[in-house]
């Protein structure tokens, strides 16, 4: 889907509803898996677009969605408290054909998710982060990159490190 | 390739799973885990929280109500600058007029799109269509200007008018379809009354379930009823056609499906029945079987229908 905006003018209601619809839900993401909390993601991703629209005259276009991610960044970072992070993912299992899953295999499948689960908790904010937002929401580094305002070569690093430091945690707990 | 590219590589999706697998580097194992880590957490779901269209209205409220306060004046501390302040004001909602000229939305090939007007309207515009208004008029009055096929449900208010090229839809507050490509024009009405005006002066008003179809520049308007066949179906991603030349089935699933579909025929033929915008070769055969038609499928988005000559 591409939008052809006038690029002069501000940014109207129409537009801001259009934007609000193509990336709340990745912006909310985006911080669920800083703070492994749902409703405080929802607040924090909703305000940064209530701040985006106040001031809306004074950002532009070309940096108006790393200006939204860098805005639920602060936001999150001032409410921050530093608890034991937990998660609560919910898992689809598609991991090849249910038919043949085995009760066996349901079990060895939900341990290595609650494993997979305590590692992710573990891993640095960033790194958590720039993983999830690539494997969950399938975001390229080139997005990824593009919204965190980073290089893409700093997400590949993250998701090198993120990955080497999820499969240690993970088998040192077997 | 060594593991540190390959794990980089795989991750973007450049390399496909099978690929992954036939070409195992020498520290499967390795490479195994990391697969596996990599799956398991592409099946994540973040939890559900509140609906999104929830937030949004919220989003709404918030910001309704912070321009209500900062309307309630401060009067002491402004009072002596208020002439200034209604000066700037006034310079203000100058600029902002001038500012806010038209609102232009496209959707391409292959794409819906659901939009909001300013009165709270939805449109939901189907692929290859334009539809544009003024927000700066859209007080005084509520036109938009439509290229292509949209589905309105408009509120309850003063008149709403669609224009395009081949002729006008009236409405007060009701639930229609219009469409408008080339030189065919056809509105179908699902709720309320609507009045339909065509470029050759002929007006007609359509009742809930009716629906009027006319040639650009023709008198004649053809009116009939809203069976199941004629409901938005494409809505859904279905698309039914009754009695409609081949070749406008044809062109509806180019747009579709973003493909070219090379097509002789005498535009005589025509067809009933329907194709879902989900499966490109299950389209084709939706279509093509009962018409004795063959087709194949080619590089580049290209398709080529001929007649089943065996």
């Amino acid at each position: 889907m591409k939008i052809i905006f006038n690029r002069k003018k501000e940014l109207s209601q129409t537009e801001f509803k259009l934007l609000f619809d193509e990336h709340f839900e990745k912006l909310r993401n985006y911080v669920y898996f800083k703070c492994g909390n749902i409703e405080q993601a929802e607040d924090i991703a909703q305000e940064a677009f209530m701040i985006l629209w106040e001031k809306r005259a004074d950002v532009k276009r070309e940096t108006m969605l790393s200006y939204l991610y860098r805005i639920a960044h602060n936001i999150f970072i001032n409410q921050a408290k530093r608890e034991q992070l937990s998660f609560n993912f919910q898992n689809q299992n598609t991991d090849g054909d249910i038919d043949f899953a085995s009760p066996e295999y349901e079990m060895e499948l939900k341990e290595f998710d609650a494993k997979l689960q305590k590692a992710l908790a573990g891993l640095s904010e960033i790194n958590r982060t720039t993983f999830l937002m690539n494997r969950i929401d399938g975001l390229k580094y080139k997005e990824i990159a593009e919204r965190l305002d980073i290089s893409i070569k700093t997400v590949e690093k993250r998701m090198q490190n993120a990955l080497s430091q999820l499969r240690k945690t993970i088998e040192h707990k077997f | 390739m060594d593991n540190d590219n390959f794990i980089k590589l795989w991750l973007e999706g450049d390399l496909k799973a099978d690929a992954f697998e036939a070409e195992l580097p020498e520290d499967a194992q390795e490479l195994g885990a990391y697969k596996k880590i990599a799956n398991h957490s592409s099946n994540l779901e973040v939890p559900k929280g509140r609906s999104k269209e929830q937030i949004w209205n919220e989003l709404q409220g918030k910001i309704q109500s912070d321009v209500a306060m900062s309307k309630k004046p401060k009067l002491r501390s402004i009072f002596y600058y208020s002439a200034a302040a209604v000066a700037v004001l006034f310079l203000g909602v100058l600029i902002f007029i001038n500012a806010s000229a038209n609102e232009e939305l496209i959707v391409k090939v292959g794409e819906h799109k659901k939009i909001s007007l300013p009165d709270g309207s939805e449109v939901m515009i189907n692929s290859v269509s334009k539809l544009s208004y003024s927000v700066k008029k859209w007080q005084k009055e509520r036109l938009v200007q439509l290229e292509g096929e949209a589905f309105f449900k408009v509120k309850k208010g003063s008149r709403f008018t669609v224009e395009s090229a081949n002729g006008k839809v009236e409405v007060k507050g009701t639930v229609f379809n219009v469409y408008s490509r080339a030189k065919l024009m056809e509105v179908k009405c699902t709720e309320g009354i609507v009045a339909v005006s065509s470029d050759a002066n002929q007006t007609v008003l359509l009742k809930e379930n009716q629906g009027v179809k006319f040639v650009s520049g023709k008198k004649e308007m053809e009116l009939f009823e809203l069976g199941t066949v004629n409901k938005n179906l494409w809505l859904a991603g279905q698309y039914y056609f009754s009695n409609e030349h081949l070749e406008n089935v044809f062109h509806e699933m180019e747009r579709q499906f973003a493909v070219k579909i090379e097509f002789a025929d005498n535009g005589k033929r025509t067809f009933s029945g329907y194709f879902s915008n989900k499966n490109l070769e299950q389209a084709l055969q939706m279509v093509c079987s009962p018409m004795d038609l063959k087709f194949e499928i080619k590089q580049n988005a290209q398709v080529v229908v001929s007649p089943n000559t065996e």
